[in-house]
């Protein structure tokens, strides 16, 4: 099992919900996973996996080895239903990461793929 | 934003205080509401340091929420049987709050514990609409506070009692 996470958005350092992350993290860096980034209007973004996509700039965070499941099991609840978590994989390997599944309809895109520099 | 400053003096004596918010064992009361509840997803180290919880709690309906809040709570800088920080990200309103608490002893056996609290929605709309309402409705009043705290403090005299009997 990966003990890399992929973050996307608010997850990030610095940015409103990394306290959620930040006692299970060790590392951090930059990292690109190919996918479509949204904005959903309610000051958190969305993503949508694809290989075949342009990048989502983020960062790749490193969980401690022995606290894998417990950094799950608060993301998992702290994403909620409109989230999914999956398997990703950027150059270094796979790393988890949560996928939007709700309604699309009301996301608008953010064609830089990132959520730190929106255009 | 909003700034909630409080203090409340308990009848026992800093230990058992301090027992009250850090006790960490699976016997560990919840709330009597029967709408909050406290679940530990990290312990910390020997002292708490970097415990993570995840609470729900009851909002105001109108917040489309069926009734109930959620955060998620992580406790740093902490001193033993002296005082601790914690940041918390809530959901709904999306909201920020990092507290202090600090345990005082009074030298009578009782203590008097410290409560500051800056408390942030996240969306500048929504913070101008309903950021000091619902800070408000979940900043329960002093009186509540100290029934929870004495109501801890018979509950671990109690269940000492017990492990020594």
């Amino acid at each position: 099992m990966t003990e890399r996470l992929f973050v996307y958005g608010t997850l990030m350092p610095d940015h409103e919900a990394w306290s959620v992350v930040a006692p299970f993290a060790t590392a951090t860096q930059p990292c690109v996973v190919s996918g479509r980034l949204f904005d959903t209007g309610a000051g958190y973004p969305a993503a949508v996996f694809d290989a075949d996509a342009p990048p989502i700039r983020g960062v790749a965070i490193t969980l401690r080895a022995h606290d894998v499941a417990a950094a799950l099991a608060s993301l998992d609840r702290f994403e909620g239903p409109e989230y999914r978590r999956i398997v990703v994989h950027d150059a270094d390997g796979p790393l988890f990461a949560y996928e939007w599944i709700a309604d699309r309809t009301i996301l608008i895109e953010v064609p830089s793929g990132s959520w730190t520099a929106p255009s | 934003m909003q700034v909630h400053e409080y203090s409340v003096v308990v009848p026992a004596p800093l230990p058992e205080v301090w027992e009250v918010f850090w006790y960490r064992g699976p016997d560990r009361p919840q709330p009597r509401d029967g709408k909050t509840k406290i679940h530990i997803l990290h312990p910390g180290d020997e002292v708490g340091e970097g415990l993570v919880r995840h609470c729900t709690f009851p909002v105001p309906r109108w917040l489309l929420s069926g009734g109930i809040g959620k955060s998620w709570e992580w406790l740093t800088e902490v001193k033993l049987h002296d005082s601790w920080r914690y940041d918390a990200i809530g959901k709904p309103l999306w909201s920020r709050a990092e507290g202090h608490t600090r345990l005082e002893d009074l030298g009578d056996g009782t203590t008097r514990v410290h409560f500051s609290e800056k408390y942030e929605a996240f969306n500048p709309v929504m913070r101008a609409l309903l950021e000091r309402r619902v800070h408000q409705s979940i900043s329960r009043d002093n009186d509540a506070i100290l029934a929870a705290l004495s109501g801890g403090v018979k509950y671990h005299r109690a269940r000492r009692a017990r492990e020594v009997g």
